[in-house]
This record gives C-alpha cells, sequence and structure tokens, in this order.
C-alpha cells in the first residue's frame, strides 16, 4: 500500500519545514506537493535527513530554465536542493512548483545497504516564456547507522509561502 | 471503486548472486509499479543494469530517455532485448548511494504492448552522479501477462536489495 504519514503547510514565517517521527518500516518514501517561496526573487529550496547540519550532502541537478540547458553536482555541501521555487510575484495558480520526491535507504545501513537517498522533479513556470524543468538527485553520506526519521525542507532566502503544502507518504515493504 | 496502490510481492538480495527475481506476480490489478533498489558491496562505482520481464530475452524492449550524468545532459533510445539501465546499480565504494529504479507499467496483465515510464538514479562515487527519466515498452511477440521480472547486474548485489512490486486500480 501507499500510506499517508503527515503533511507540512507553510505559513510564509518559516524558512523550514520538517517531517517527524517517519517510521522505518516503509520500502521507501513518497513525498508530493507544490510550493513557493516569499523571497522576492526566485528561491532554491533543499533537503536534510535528521537535521544534519554537516558538510554531508551531494547533489546533482539539471533540465532546462527557458532556453537554457544545465547541470551541476557537487558533494560536501550541508544540504542538497530538491527545487527552485517561484518568486512571491507568482505565487499563484500553476506558479507554484509543482514535486514528486522519491526518497530510499532511509533506513540505517544494518536494515537497507546504501545511504539515505533521493531524486525528484520539480517543475514552474516564472514568466509568459520561461518553464523551469529540473531533475534533481542526492544523498547524505553522514551518520549511516541511525534511520532517518526526520526531514527538513528549508528555503535558502525567504521563508516557505502559505500556499506550500507538501504531503509524505510511505510505500508498504509487506 | 476507488483507486488503490497495493502491494504484491518483494524479492530481497542474499548478497551471493548479480541476479535478482521477482516471480509469481498477481494478476489482480490493472497497473503495476516496480521499485528497484540494488547496490554492490565490491569496490566498483555505479554500472549499467538488465531488466527483463518473463525471462523474455527477445528484441522487445523500448526505451527513450533523458537524462543527466555530472555536468553534461544526455538523451538516448533503444530497442533490444532487456531494459539497460544506465547507472542502475550502486557503487560499493563505501557506503555510498543505493541505485534506484522506480518503473511504472501500464496493463501488466494479458496484453500484447505494455508501455511505462521510468526514472532512476545512482551516483559512481561521491561526486559523480547521474539520472534518468523516460518511456518505456515492453511488446512481447504475442499476448502475455508480466508474471516476473529480473535484475541482472554487472556485480554482485548486497544483501537486503529488493525487487518489490505493486498493483494500481484506478477504476
Amino acid at each position: 500500500m501507499m500510506e499517508y504519514i503527515a503533511s507540512v503547510q507553510g505559513t510564509g514565517s518559516a524558512a523550514t519545514l520538517t517531517f517527524t517521527g517517519i517510521p522505518n518500516t516503509y520500502n521507501s518514501l513518497v513525498m508530493k506537493g507544490v510550493g513557493h517561496t516569499t523571497h522576492t526573487s526566485q528561491d532554491l529550496a533543499k533537503i536534510r535527513f535528521n537535521s544534519d547540519t554537516g558538510y554531508n550532502y551531494v547533489s546533482n541537478r539539471g533540465g532546462r530554465d527557458g532556453t537554457n540547458n544545465y547541470a551541476f553536482q557537487g558533494g560536501g555541501i550541508s544540504m542538497a536542493p530538491f527545487a527552485y521555487t517561484p518568486s512571491a510575484s507568482l505565487n499563484v495558480g500553476t506558479m507554484l512548483f509543482q514535486l514528486d520526491m522519491n526518497i530510499w535507504s532511509y533506513q540505517k545501513a544494518s536494515t537497507r545497504p546504501g545511504c539515505p537517498s533521493f531524486m525528484c522533479q520539480a517543475n514552474y513556470r516564472h514568466s509568459d516564456s520561461a518553464q523551469i524543468g529540473f531533475l534533481y538527485s542526492g544523498w547524505y553520506k553522514g551518520d549511516n547507522t541511525v534511520d532517518v526519521t526526520t526531514i527538513n525542507l528549508i528555503m535558502t532566502s525567504g521563508n516557505w509561502g502559505s500556499n506550500t503544502k507538501l504531503d509524505l507518504y510511505g510505500r508498504t515493504d509487506s | 471503486m476507488a483507486g488503490t496502490y497495493d502491494f504484491l510481492g518483494k524479492v530481497t538480495a542474499d548478497g551471493s548472486s548479480a541476479v535478482m527475481t521477482l516471480s509469481g506476480i498477481p494478476q489482480t490489478h490493472q497497473d503495476i509499479e516496480l521499485i528497484f533498489q540494488a547496490k554492490t558491496d565490491a569496490t566498483y562505482g555505479a554500472s549499467s543494469t538488465d531488466v527483463t520481464l518473463n525471462g523474455d530475452t527477445g528484441s522487445n524492449y523500448r526505451k527513450t530517455s533523458w537524462g543527466i550524468n555530472g555536468n553534461s545532459q544526455y538523451g538516448e533510445a533503444s530497442a533490444t532485448t532487456h531494459f539497460d539501465i544506465n547507472f542502475g546499480q550502486g557503487p560499493g565504494i563505501n557506503d555510498d548511494m543505493m541505485g534506484f529504479l522506480r518503473m511504472y507499467l501500464v496493463n501488466y496483465t494479458n496484453a500484447v504492448d505494455h508501455p511505462g515510464f521510468y526514472q532512476n538514479s545512482s551516483w559512481d562515487n561521491q561526486n559523480t552522479g547521474a539520472q534518468w527519466w523516460g518511456g518505456v515498452l515492453y511488446n512481447p511477440s504475442s499476448s502475455a501477462a508480466i508474471t516476473s521480472v529480473t535484475w541482472t547486474a554487472v556485480y554482485t548485489i548486497e544483501a537486503n536489495c529488493s525487487i518489490a512490486a505493486y498493483g494500481i486500480d484506478y477504476s
């Protein structure tokens, strides 16, 4: 089954949204939703596991922004990007970014080898002529002896706008 | 009937083989989602993996995809004897990333055309990652239900890696 775990909602005054108490019993996790920033320009949303602020994340992302192609990667960063978010002036209707993320190996390595990892698509249209469509992937190479029970979603410059809503689900493992 | 998403079965690697097969998939739903999680524990980077259905090694697999490897984008199309999943299996250097593949197939019960889509990601090491997103079509020579799926890697699959299947009904 795909079981609902929890939701987080933006308020306009918080730069971090957090899922806590995630059970370690699922095969993998799915996060879906929409979001935007209160920042006056485009913002970059990032993810952390277990609130670890160390430089323990690696990130790969790329796609198309308007007429330009991009691809980036980086290691040794303190959180991993998972979406570009539209600015406050664009936070209506389809201007919300849309997210479809898979998270796996979030159980400690003795249960599920490898490190906590994610990949997702996140897209939004930021003008009449420009659409951002990116793929993102990344993983966490911090303490791999404990389950991931907390996921932090962090806006780099602004806060999560009030129309932000992200839902977390788990794929059952039996 | 409301839409459903149900667990159908799972196979777990024992750490002794480069092949995993999930068989006996029940024909109880309309669509199927397959979740592959696999890495090696040997000191190799990520590697390509072959996915086959029903043990069929005929030229019945078509795939188109777009993806990113490091700082470059790529597009590819193939028609061959398996779904070739680039960067399918994760590396075994330290405790690096587990390779992940999600494949969704429409009409997995008795049919000639089994279209779908997939996404996968893994990393060669702590510096180079790849991810792909694309469409697939399994087109056997005659109508067939999908009852098994096989993951064939280059290197031994680490214990506790898995293939899980989920059935989806939408009407």
